[in-house]
């Protein structure tokens, strides 16, 4: 079965052409990175404004690469949610008007769904991907979402945990703006992490008890007292911004002997540390068979090397290209669901606040 | 009997209350409704009952046309993302076309200027002005957005206003010396207007790119400029 997968659930535009739910024929993704930067995050007008001039020349593109048209697909897979609303909207209104006019199915898929199932890809030309193998936890870790899913068939969730303020990836995103790193933050600290020693100025972590869930507003506030000492006054280059729709970002000033690399690579640490201790007690409390990581922030290299280290079971996590938004695992995930009868009217609409169907878990029987 | 060879199908999200037509140049077939802000949900299936009325398939359709707004930044987003599905699925031809030239085009009977406007949210509006000019229709290049009730503001002739009011507001701009305010219904967003517009444009060939076209985005408090266009007189 070949579908054809379609994102625009925040800042990238993606198409894509998945066989089976398990081959990438084809994945295009028109990042926005470079529109958003000098705002210092995503600014949602904007992103939903690319999505509307970029989305055709990415499906055609994703047609070409993946070498089928539209005769050759049997249905057309859309992110629904959750996301920002009208990004969303620009993929859902094309997905259902394609689906319409070649009268395909269409399938709704939930967006975190889809990066769980990246980790069921095989990209072009790259050995063959074996299937996970359930009962497995599952982090998704992004820009959007901090959760810890417990997987015992296809489907078949269950919350384990889930942050209670910012999400991971908005961690890395603020901590990055405070120590005026740029945007995105996730790479941004990871390399500026690289020059620098955790440790020399601690910073706190939220272990939140004995629960699953994550809290880093405290992390970033704390990260913001300790810089404050080296904060330079600074006298704005640009006239009133009041009037523009869009404000631009202006970094921080600091005086130069700033430990920036060593309150970065704290900083990480702070977030990968908890991360890693929760997923891998979730993994031994449910004797899970393997541990998945998905999102964006699933390509840091700490947090891979930290979790494989803690725990015995195999971790396994898609190459970057799948970690993050890409509408290959949206396509992907679909075949799972249509495998299962699901699929979307023309009345389909956008659930920005989409939560992840998941059944109420009794706690751990270890 | 309709003309399939010249079908052109018209979509307007602009604002809240949502329209689409069928026309061949000759036969029209209109749908309205109030949308809210729910496009999304609506439009296709709303689609999928026009042309089932009119025992059409999506197939038959030759071009594809929407507004471009000003208007609902989302609401603009849904027609222009259906619009371009269907140029692109269908691979038939796009038009976009201005909302304020829309609402003047059916105006352009009289001969005097027309001051075309859609709301902008908290009480404003924004709006174009359109004169006739050595025997041509002329949109003025720039939209302004103004409270709603400065409208009549700086009038110098006699002129038409066209667009959606309250009507304890309209009737107090109706008294105003150099106002013309024609009845709600030939001031409403009519999708059929849309459709004779992009119509002509259509068959004088000129097309828009479905890479390129985007929707009209005013910021309220600021001046956009646009081109300024020749609107054809509606006879
Ligand atoms: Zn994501």
């Amino acid at each position: 079965m070949i579908i054809l997968g379609i994102e625009t659930s925040c800042d990238e535009t993606s198409a894509a052409v998945v066989r089976d739910g398990r081959w990438v024929l084809s994945n295009v993704i028109r990042s926005q990175v470079d529109l958003h930067k000098r705002y210092g995050g995503i600014v949602p007008e904007l992103a939903s404004r690319r999505h509307v001039t970029t989305i055709i020349p990415t499906i055609d593109l994703a047609f070409e690469e993946a070498g089928v048209g539209p005769s050759d697909i049997d249905a057309v897979a859309v992110t629904e949610g959750p996301g920002l609303a009208g990004s969303l909207l620009v993929g859902i209104n094309v997905a259902k008007t394609l689906a319409y006019v070649w009268e395909k199915p269409l399938i709704p898929v939930n967006h975190l769904e889809g990066h769980i199932y990246a980790n069921w890809l095989t990209l072009p030309g790259q050995p063959e991907v074996e299937p996970p193998v359930f009962p497995l936890v599952c982090l998704i870790v992004s820009g959007g979402h901090t959760e810890l899913i417990l997987m015992r068939g296809h489907g078949d969730y269950a919350l384990l945990g889930r942050t209670l303020d910012d999400a991971a990836g908005e961690a890395f995103d603020k901590g990055a703006r405070v120590l005026g790193l740029g945007f995105p933050g996730g790479p941004a600290i990871q390399r500026a992490s690289e020059q620098g020693r955790a440790g020399r100025y601690p910073l706190p972590r939220a272990w939140l008890g004995d629960s699953y869930d994550f809290s880093f507003s405290g992390l970033k506030t704390a990260l913001l007292r300790t810089v404050e000492q080296y904060r330079r006054p600074v006298q704005s280059s640009r006239r009133s911004s009041s009037r523009q729709p869009f404000p631009e970002y202006e970094p921080p000033v600091y005086s130069a002997n700033m430990p920036v690399a060593d309150l970065a690579a704290e900083y990480q640490e702070a977030i990968v540390e908890v991360l890693v201790e929760k997923t891998a007690r979730a993994a031994r409390d449910f004797r899970a068979s393997m541990v998945l990581l998905a999102g964006g922030v699933a390509a840091n290299a700490l947090l891979r090397r930290r979790l494989t280290e803690a725990v015995s079971v195999p971790v396994r996590y898609p190459p970057p290209i799948l970690c993050t938004d890409n509408a290959a695992m949206i396509a992907g995930a679909a075949y799972f669901l249509y495998q299962r009868g699901v699929t979307a009217g023309l009345d389909l609409d956008v659930q920005a606040q989409l939560p992840l169907v998941t059944r109420t878990l009794i706690r751990a029987q270890a | 009997m309709v003309d399939v060879d010249r079908l052109l199908l018209a979509i307007d999200t602009s604002t809240e209350q949502a329209g689409l037509a069928l026309f061949d140049g000759a036969w029209l077939s209109e749908l309205n409704w109030n949308a809210g802000r729910n496009q999304t949900a609506s439009v296709l299936s709303q689609l999928d009952h026009l042309l089932r009325i009119n025992r059409l398939d999506v197939r038959q359709l030759k071009a594809v046309a929407v507004t471009l707004g000003p208007g609902s930044f989302n609401g603009l987003r849904v027609g222009m993302s259906v619009a371009k599905g269907l140029s692109y699925g269908l691979g038939i031809p796009l038009v976009g076309i201005m909302t304020l030239d829309v609402l003047a085009y059916p105006h352009t009977v009289r001969r005097h200027p027309i001051r075309a406007f859609v709301p902008a949210g908290r009480g404003r509006v924004v709006y174009a002005d359109y004169y006739h000019r050595g025997g041509q229709w002329v949109r003025e290049s720039v939209l302004k957005t103004v409270r709603a009730d400065q409208l009549s503001e700086g009038l110098t002739e006699t002129t038409v206003l066209a667009g959606a009011l309250h009507a304890e507001l309209a009737e107090r701009l109706a008294s105003h010396p150099r106002v013309i305010l024609p009845p709600p219904s030939w001031r409403a967003l009519r999708p059929g207007w849309l459709a004779d517009l992009a119509f002509q444009r259509w068959q004088s060939g000129a097309v828009d790119r479905l890479e390129t076209l985007e929707p009209v985005y005013v910021h309220a408090g600021t001046a956009e400029v646009a081109a300024s266009v020749e609107l054809p007189e509606s006879r």
